[in-house]
């Protein structure tokens, strides 16, 4: 079993640190679609959690965020000067994004 | 020096996503564009497309009777009703019931009560849904609303690497080659492209990512209707009685929402003690898409209440999508957004072909798979751009060639969009991309220019009889199909004429451009 997550890893790491221009792009893409849709629903989640407002506010007022977190993560997937970087940035975000949402839920 | 390479190599990182992420997403932001333009005029095409429903103008009050007596005629047992009153765009008096999972409805004529027998017709709503949801459903609208990101990205990306554009258009150095009609048509409708795509894709994530409303309600949601605005329905009782006549609620529902103004009206457990009456406003006359409505006992006729105010964050989501759908402010914002969506397709066009023009010598040169490759993205460029233009003009034959009692002939209607797409993609690839282009943007031309004159000769409502009758919504759509026939006429051959001078200043051997000698207007041209 350690075994396995350990070869898990390693694949995981020399495939985000290839160079392979392929390689790159196809990580791209998949950080673009997947890190995206991470991004926009943790930032949903943090800030439907955070606002202090009631219901039906927050509902038709989160709504306007969506296409922006999408569209920042679309962009970074390919701005970033490699794929690893897209990806632990992209990480790093949705992470926060789910500590937000995790210590808004704890002070309720 | 460090910034500079690091710009440099955010330029090229944008370049590379603008021309391939362009590439694979401008196929399908040509289709979801070119429908959603099309999609504007979704009444008055589903109205030509019903050549039967010609009704004379009618006071609401009896539109309401005769709808009223047919649906207690035909549908006494039914769950609800809808009744669809005669507008300005869209002159037609439709019933609908519901019982369990079963619906159906009937067009009436309101001065006689009688049913109307149209043949079935899905009309301009299929080219609206297949606009956000390409006929598939929720994986269509994944693939609209990721396409849509990528539109937003696209347009950033591109002024990214060309701030020039910029220049280039407000001192109106515009040159006719593929690059300034991309970039060109491109800065021209910036603003409508960042308004129309922000807009359309607030609704389907909405729909597609439910955090929120799980974080919110969890398990007691039931869909943002209720929320956003009061539903005064109530369970049934199962104890007959009988329903008040409409045609008496609807002074009553006018004194709330305002005179003329009553387009929908839905009826709840229809003789029933428990029935409700609603009635909704209509709203091609406001920003804010979402009706006012007015709610009466059934059984007494007793005014339930009203909702004419909203949420101020309710408001701001329906204007967006007011904005969207472009329901306001009449013809003139119609054709505003009809023309600014024809511009935006016609810029996406540009840039695909843009691609395959620049790469042309270019892959002349280079191996076997990346011809195969460039031949590929050609025939898909033919069949995406001229392919879907045909498709669409073939939809609007198949309603006037199709025998009218086809069973599910509102399905055989969009198979035969999808099955003359298909042909045109075969049609594609079997022919070499100059051929594919003026071949198909001729058979474009020719089903359009002939598309009055079918009618003419298959309906009672052709060109000439619809303007004595004052029936603007058939000719329009007749009128505007012309002038594309002749735009797509002139593109058929602007187009020949065109690559071949392309290809002549590019080629150092213009033998080898390898096409057949046909004589363009160019050619003639020393």
């Amino acid at each position: 079993m350690m075994t396995l997550i350990h070869h898990s890893i390693r694949w995981f790491k020399e495939t985000l640190t290839s160079t392979d221009p392929l390689d790159q792009t196809i990580l791209r893409i998949i950080a673009a679609v997947f890190g995206g849709y991470a991004l926009t629903a943790t930032f949903l989640a943090a800030l439907s959690l955070v606002l202090p407002w009631p219901k039906a506010d927050i509902l038709f007022f989160s709504l306007l965020f969506p296409p922006l977190t999408y569209l920042a993560a679309v962009l970074w997937a390919f701005a970033a000067p490699t794929a690893l970087r897209a990806w632990r940035d992209l990480s790093m975000a949705t992470l926060a994004n789910g500590i937000v949402a995790i210590c808004a839920t704890w002070i309720r | 020096m460090k910034l500079i390479t690091q710009n440099k190599t955010f330029t090229r990182a944008m370049s590379e996503f603008h021309t391939w992420g362009g590439l694979v997403f401008g196929w399908l932001l040509f289709v979801i564009f070119l429908t959603g333009t099309l999609a504007v005029f979704e009444q008055e095409i589903t109205h030509w497309m019903q050549p039967k429903v010609r009704i004379a103008q009618t006071a609401p009050l009896q539109a309401l009777q005769a709808a009223d007596q047919k649906l207690r005629q035909l549908a006494p047992k039914a769950d609800s009703w809808t009744i669809a009153l005669p507008q300005p765009r869209h002159q037609d008096l439709e019933i609908a019931w519901r019982k369990g999972k079963a619906a159906l409805e009937k067009h009436l004529d309101p001065q006689t009560g009688a049913v109307i027998q149209s043949p079935e017709t899905e009309g301009g709503h299929f080219l609206a849904h297949f606009h956000f949801e390409l006929h598939s459903g929720k994986a269509g609208q994944w693939l609209v609303s990721l396409s849509s990101i990528v539109m937003l990205a696209a347009l950033i990306s591109g002024i990214a690497i060309r701030t020039q554009v910029f220049k280039d258009f407000f001192r109106l150095n515009w040159r006719p080659t593929w690059y300034h009609g991309h970039t060109m048509t491109g800065v021209l409708t910036l603003p409508f492209v960042l308004l129309i795509t922000y807009t359309g894709v607030i609704v389907t994530l909405f729909w597609l990512i439910p955090v929120v409303p799980q974080t919110l309600y969890g398990d007691s949601w039931k869909g943002p209707y209720p929320i956003a605005a009061k539903n005064f329905d109530r369970p049934r009782a199962n104890a007959p009685s009988e329903l008040v006549p409409l045609a008496q609620l609807l002074p009553l529902a006018e004194k709330e929402l305002g005179k003329d103004s009553i387009s929908f009206i839905r009826i709840n457990n229809p003789g029933d003690q428990q029935a409700v009456v609603t009635f909704y406003r209509k709203i091609d006359d406001t920003i804010v898409a979402i009706s006012s409505r007015a709610a009466f006992d059934g059984a007494t006729g007793e005014l339930l209440g009203s909702q004419t105010t909203l949420n101020p964050y309710v408001k701001l989501f329906r204007s967006l999508v007011g904005l969207h759908i472009a329901r306001f402010g009449g013809y003139p914002i119609s054709w505003l957004y009809f023309i600014a969506g024809l511009i935006s397709t016609a810029m996406i066009a540009a840039g695909l072909v843009f691609f395959t023009i620049k790469r042309r010598n270019r892959y002349n040169q280079t191996d076997e798979l990346a011809q195969t490759m460039y031949r590929a993205i050609e025939a898909l460029n033919v069949t995406v751009i001229a392919g879907l233009i045909i498709a669409c003009t073939a939809f609007l034959w198949g309603n006037r060639l199709l025998p009218a009692g086809l069973l599910n002939r509102a399905d055989a209607e969009i198979q035969v969009f999808f099955i003359t797409w298909l042909f045109t993609l075969l049609h594609a690839f079997k022919r070499t991309p100059l051929q594919a282009w003026r071949e198909q943007l001729s058979l474009a031309s020719g089903l359009c220019l002939g598309l009055p004159l079918l009618n003419a000769l298959t309906s009672p409502v052709g060109l000439l009889s619809s303007i004595k009758q004052e029936d603007w919504v058939t000719a329009g759509v007749d009128l505007t199909a012309l002038v594309f026939g002749v735009l797509l006429a002139f593109s058929a051959r602007r187009f020949s004429a065109w690559q071949l001078t392309q290809q002549r200043k590019n080629s150092p051997n213009p033998a080898a451009s390898a096409l057949p000698p046909k004589r363009t207007v160019t050619d003639t041209q020393p």
